[in-house]
């Protein structure tokens, strides 16, 4: 008998997350459909993010959200809706939050266990975090009608107040 | 966007002490400000205004990263088994309750169960991941099978992350918990023949001794007194001699079952297999059935760091303490010993602790010379040895089959100097017996 305190664990990634992360890259691609080469960033990321969560590799994530990201900056280059690109940009960000956190969740703990309310709780925060800048940011950029340096000064001021709320 | 978080928690916090705690940051949201600026700055340049608007989602990513601190760990844990007393291969569901009796949220606890290094988890998982409002409680369950021991369980590992799973901090929370203690039944397997050494009470071990019995040993002269049923008196018929027959006298033996549970002997075929002290406890305990149903007085001891002795003795309390023993001390748990063995010391002690008469029954897988020594030794000092050998080599390996050559020539050692030695391969034991006949 060897005696090893810790037992082998299943590792692949939290069933949860991974189905939450790849609904959120999907929706994020499906969003970046606005340019052909934007959709094809957006695709591969996609197929990247997939990847990475049936084996487990980290790195093919973040390269997947890097590429989602690529999509969402070529999509704003070539004047997308704002709804858009910032839709994208959180579903973007919210995907690689829940995907690595499902690697992780994996690694550590293994599918046996029950984690179903840890993922939920970590998918909720992340999509609060992602959304509320994006409506507050939506909304001044509506109310600024566009055109004045209005939007970057407010957004300038709003992450000061953010950093001096936040600080510990 | 980088990742720099490291695999297990329980690999990161394996010198994590009981009740001790540490911090660190996972920095997993390092590079998003980086992100947000390159959207932030291209929507600039390209008079973009979205991508500013864009950028600012990854802002509050950074700034929630940036302020977070490590959440304080204040969990309850209330751990409980479903039998604590269980007899071998039975299950054993471990229902463990935690409460966050802190005053703040827990979004992210992980929780990783201490459970006994010796125990296999049959169902379930011991680990749970789970996010608690302060007061509130949440259930973690598993199932053991359990196996020979007494079996403590671990201090168990929190680690809780804030929110944004930057900042963690990990913690032994202890739990109290009544060990699992599993007792096999000594259960005879069959008979072993013993050497002829004994003691003056009478019992069931022929020996080289003349006077009253069953099985012929000489004939001498008559001498008065001698009883009449003794009398050989075919011969006295035949030659007018008077002569009386002698028989081998049964006598009861002092047997000590010495278990050798060095580090050297927690050998095993196989990474699931049972190990060789393992077998050997078992082999001890139908041994000591055996023994003490034909009326003979058995101890118990052990060869290891931590001292185990129990006196040559019969009856049921003397059995219970044998039950006991075999089951739940130290010196023979499931796993291996952390102490150093120094064998001249252990022997020496032993040496003085054995009763004159006693012979040793020792069960060894036999993996290393010093052992052999040892016995040929104990041998030579007047404690005939007899040895009960369980096969831990297996055939898989170049390496154990090499392994499996010595333990043979180390058989052969000690049958060359008359100990008689029992090879235990993979099979029951009383298969091994039987196959070892009258004559180990």
């Amino acid at each position: 008998m060897t005696a090893t305190a810790t037992p082998p664990i299943d590792d692949t990634p939290a069933r949860t997350s991974t189905g939450l992360a790849l609904a959120a890259s999907l929706a994020g691609t499906l969003a970046l459909a606005v340019s052909t080469v934007s959709l094809a960033f957006g695709g591969l990321g996609f197929v990247l993010v997939g990847l990475g969560l049936v084996r487990g590799w980290r790195s093919a994530v973040t390269l997947g959200g890097a590429g989602l990201f690529c999509g969402v900056v070529l999509a704003g280059l070539v004047g997308a809706p704002a709804s858009v690109v910032v839709f994208a940009t959180a579903t973007t960000v919210v995907a690689w939050d829940i995907a690595t956190f499902g690697i992780d969740v994996g690694e550590e703990l293994g599918r046996e266990a029950d984690t179903r309310r840890l993922e939920l709780v970590h998918a909720g925060a992340s999509v609060m975090t992602a959304a509320i800048p994006a409506v507050v940011g939506m909304v001044l950029f509506r109310t600024a009608g566009g055109g004045t340096a209005l939007v970057p000064i407010a957004l300038l001021c709003g992450a000061v107040v953010l950093v001096v709320v936040l600080r510990p | 966007m980088r990742a720099t978080e490291s695999a297990d928690a329980d690999r990161t916090y394996a010198d994590l002490g009981p009740n001790e705690t540490t911090t660190r940051r996972t920095e997993r949201w390092r590079g998003v400000s980086a992100l947000a600026l390159v959207a932030g700055a291209a929507g600039v340049l390209a008079n973009q205004p979205a991508l500013v608007v864009a950028g600012t989602v990854g802002i509050a990513f950074a700034a929630l990263a940036r302020a977070a601190g490590p959440p304080e760990i204040e969990v309850a844990l209330e751990r409980t088994v479903s039998d604590a007393d269980p007899d071998p291969d039975d299950s054993v569901t471990v229902t463990v309750d935690v409460t966050n009796t802190g005053e703040s949220i827990l979004p992210d606890l992980r929780l990783i169960d201490g459970v006994p290094p010796a125990l296999d988890v049959a169902s379930g998982s011991p680990r749970f991941g789970t996010a608690l409002r302060p007061g509130e409680s949440a259930t973690l369950s598993y199932d053991v099978t359990a196996t020979r021991g007494n079996h403590a369980f671990e201090p168990a590992l929190a680690v809780a992350r804030d929110v944004s799973g930057t900042a963690e901090r990990a913690r032994r929370v202890r739990a109290d918990a009544t060990p699992i203690a599993c007792v096999p039944s000594l259960k005879s397997a069959g008979e072993l023949p013993l050497r002829a050494q004994t003691t003056g009470q009478p019992g069931r071990v022929l020996t080289e001794i003349g006077g009253s019995g069953v099985a012929f040993h000489t004939t001498r002269e008559y001498r008065p007194g001698d009883p009449l049923s003794r009398i050989d008196w075919n011969g006295l018929a035949k030659t007018g001699e008077l002569a009386t027959v002698d028989f081998r006298e049964e006598r009861a033996a002092s047997v000590v079952l010495l278990i050798d549970a060095r580090e050297e002997a927690y050998r095993a075929p196989g990474p699931d297999a049972e190990s060789a002290v393992e077998r050997s406890v078992r082999a001890a305990g139908a041994l000591y059935d055996a023994l003490t149903d034909e009326e003979n007085r058995v101890g118990i001891a052990a060869l290891s760091p931590e001292p185990c002795w129990l006196a040559p003795g019969a009856g049921t309390a003397h059995r219970a303490r044998v039950r006991e023993l075999l089951a739940t001390h130290p010196a023979l748990a499931p796993t291996p010993p952390d102490a150093p063995f120094y064998p001249s010391i252990r022997a020496r002690r032993l040496r003085r602790r054995l009763p004159d008469d006693a012979q040793l029954v020792v069960c060894s897988p036999l993996c290393d010379d010093t052992i052999v020594r040892l016995l040929q030794r104990f041998d030579s000092a007047g404690h005939r040895v007899t040895v009960v050998s369980p096969d831990p080599t297996s055939e898989a390996t170049p390496g154990r089959r090499l392994a499996g050559i010595e333990r043979r020539l180390r058989l052969s050692t000690l049958r060359s100097a008359s100990i008689p030695a029992l090879d235990w391969r993979d099979e029951p034991l009383a298969t091994a017996l039987a196959r070892a006949g009258g004559s180990v």
